[in-house]
């Protein structure tokens, strides 16, 4: 049984860089702008550090952009989706 | 209800009905080579399924990467530095801690060890390996960044990866702390009749 522990735990080990044969599909980019700038970005309920306007390198996907406060007190909510290889554009308002 | 039949076998136990218990299916099993070594390749396939299926489902799912940069700037050059020297840090004593461990199985032992010493050894090798596992993954998603123009640690992308890093190695450093002080402590071998030795 102990044997059989370390052929198993010897697989795993030897298993685990298998997972790297695979890619996945790469990035897209994400403009967000706002007029004035210096507001707060909220992607998919989480807030960001950056503030508008930056561009944001992202996965492809959904994404729900929140833009809000800054000097102009902007309350602007868009949804967008993202493709490999593309930049997507957000502007507010 | 009184009349509903019931099987003959009904509330007899696996092991009364005279089927043999799962562990000792499995002992039957890793005592066969040809079917060890096949449980060895489907537990390999396994595995890398299951981190193939991990990463696409991780890396396919929404979520931002860090922001657009053309050039690293001085505060992120020496992130990438604190980080690379961490990583290299923590590599080198995994490597070193599977070799000391290899040296003390493969040193032997008057007696062979103890299964639960073998435990401990194995746990050790595992937390090691996964240890060195994500501390690569750590190293492929800086380049995965650099080459998309942009570099943040803080993101969820490339953070799973450093702490695991470091939590496995430690886990991994734990139980070869366990094995090595048993190791080093027991002075005489056991007795040859014990069932316990392998």
């Amino acid at each position: 049984m102990t044997l059989g522990m370390f052929k198993l735990t010897s697989s795993v080990l030897l298993a685990l860089p298998m997972g790297f044969l695979f890619q996945t599909a790469g990035p897209g980019r994400l403009k967000i702008s706002s007029q004035p700038p210096n507001a707060t970005i909220t992607i998919n309920g989480k807030t960001l550090t950056q503030v508008t306007n930056t561009t944001l390198v992202v996965a492809p996907g959904n994404y729900s952009v929140v833009i809000t406060g800054g000097p102009g007190n902007l309350n602007c909510t868009r949804k967008v989706q993202v493709s490999t290889g593309q930049t997507t554009t957000v502007n507010c308002p | 209800m009184a009349n509903e039949a019931r099987p003959l076998t009904a509330g007899l136990s696996a092991e009364k009905l005279g089927a043999r218990p799962a562990k000792v299916r499995v002992a039957a099993m890793m005592n066969n080579p040809t079917a060890a070594r096949i449980l060895f390749y489907v537990a390999c396939f396994l595995v890398a399924v299951t981190v193939w299926w991990t990463e696409r489902r991780v890396q396919a799912a929404p979520q931002v990467y860090g922001e657009l940069i053309t050039d690293l700037g001085s505060s992120q050059e020496s992130q990438l530095s604190a980080f690379l020297e961490m990583n290299r840090l923590i590599i080198t004593l995994s490597t070193t801690t599977l070799g000391a461990m290899g040296f003390f199985l493969s040193r032997g032992r008057k007696g062979g060890f103890l299964p639960r010493e073998l435990w401990a050894a194995s746990a050790c090798a595992l937390c090691v390996g996964l240890s060195l596992f994500y501390g690569y993954h750590a190293y492929q998603d800086i380049i995965f960044m650099l080459q998309n123009n942009t570099f943040d640690l803080s993101t969820a992308l490339i953070a799973w990866d450093r702490h695991w890093h470091f939590a496995m190695f430690v886990l991994g450093t734990f139980f070869f702390v366990d094995f090595a002080f048993n190791e080093l402590n027991r002075k005489e071998a056991p007795p040859a009749n014990d069932p316990g030795n392998v």
